[in-house]
């Protein structure tokens, strides 16, 4: 086997390997998504949520977690495609098994994050736990891998 | 049909293809997105004319609810902003410190018909809309 071809499927193997660490194969990005639901916040891997809540999310947006983030219908109805499309195979519950459309408060999140203690939360610089590119500084791309995360102080 | 005409067709009807991929909106000047804010306030109230003094005093008001324009945006809105829940950096509104600002008519709707909401606790008439877009072409 030449070196590169052997090269590229090591590759391919980590990134398979490194996906699966963060719970899902990662979404192609969707410019749309970025763009609308990025201007406020990260644009959260749609892995993150069930269809089921991403559902609830997308037809309540003039209520989204207390800020007006209405879209036009077009608009709306093709990322809610993408995020359906794209979201966990898996339902993701709160630790008492509740749905959830909170990414932060998932059993899966509470799991990822048990390391970190309360006081880092808090910090300026990161200010609240959704703040994913706080501390993941590959978060604006999708990429969540443990070796790109810096905790500020 | 000769092969330079066709090849001149097929040019073409790639050009137009391109150019609506590449434009999502019908662009406009911030001064054309003011007007029709105008006129529309000027249906309602014929004397009506923006002002600028006016949208800066609406733009920092919390109109008896817990946040400001300016909560987010600061009170200079040629100064960068971060929005107050999430802290996402925010450009500046004001033209002068940002090109892109007020040149799409269908992002400024959409962004002060939400923000209206959040902020005033309803939509902004015509004329609250045009007071503001002055104030943020003035603003320097």
């Amino acid at each position: 086997m030449h070196a590169t071809t052997f090269a590229a499927l090591i590759a391919a193997l980590l990134v398979s390997v490194s996906a699966r660490a963060e719970g899902g194969s990662r979404a192609p990005l969707n410019p749309q998504f970025q763009q609308e639901c990025g201007s406020c916040h990260v644009a959260f891997p749609p892995r993150l949520l069930d269809a089921s809540a991403w559902h609830q999310l997308m037809t309540s947006l003039n209520k989204h977690f207390g800020n007006d983030a209405s879209l036009d219908a077009q608009t709306r109805s093709s990322i809610e495609s993408y995020l359906q499309h794209n979201a966990a195979t898996r339902e993701r519950l709160t630790p008492a098994g509740k749905p959830t459309q909170r990414i932060t408060e998932t059993a899966w999140f509470k799991r990822e994050h048990d390391e970190v203690g309360a006081a880092v939360w808090q910090r300026a610089s990161i200010k609240q736990a959704s703040n994913c590119a706080a501390c993941h500084s590959q978060a604006e791309q999708g990429r969540f891998n443990e070796h790109q995360i810096h905790i500020p102080r | 049909m000769s092969s330079l005409v066709s090849a001149v067709l097929r040019t073409a009807c790639m050009v137009s293809v391109l150019a609506s991929a590449i434009s999502p909106a019908l662009a406009e000047t911030p001064q054309q997105i003011l007007s029709s804010y105008e006129t529309a306030a000027r249906s309602q109230t014929p004397a009506f004319a923006a002002s600028a003094a006016r949208g800066g005093v609406f733009f920092r008001n919390k109109h008896g609810h817990d946040w400001s324009c300016s909560s987010c945006h600061t009170d200079n809105p040629a100064a960068t902003g971060q929005h107050i829940v999430t802290g996402k950096t925010i450009q500046p509104m004001a033209v002068a410190a940002n090109a892109e600002r007020l040149t799409q008519p269908a992002k400024v709707e959409k962004w002060i018909t939400r923000n209206c909401k959040d902020v005033v606790g309803r939509e902004c008439t015509p004329g609250e809309k045009a007071d503001v877009v002055v104030f943020l072409i003035n603003s320097r």
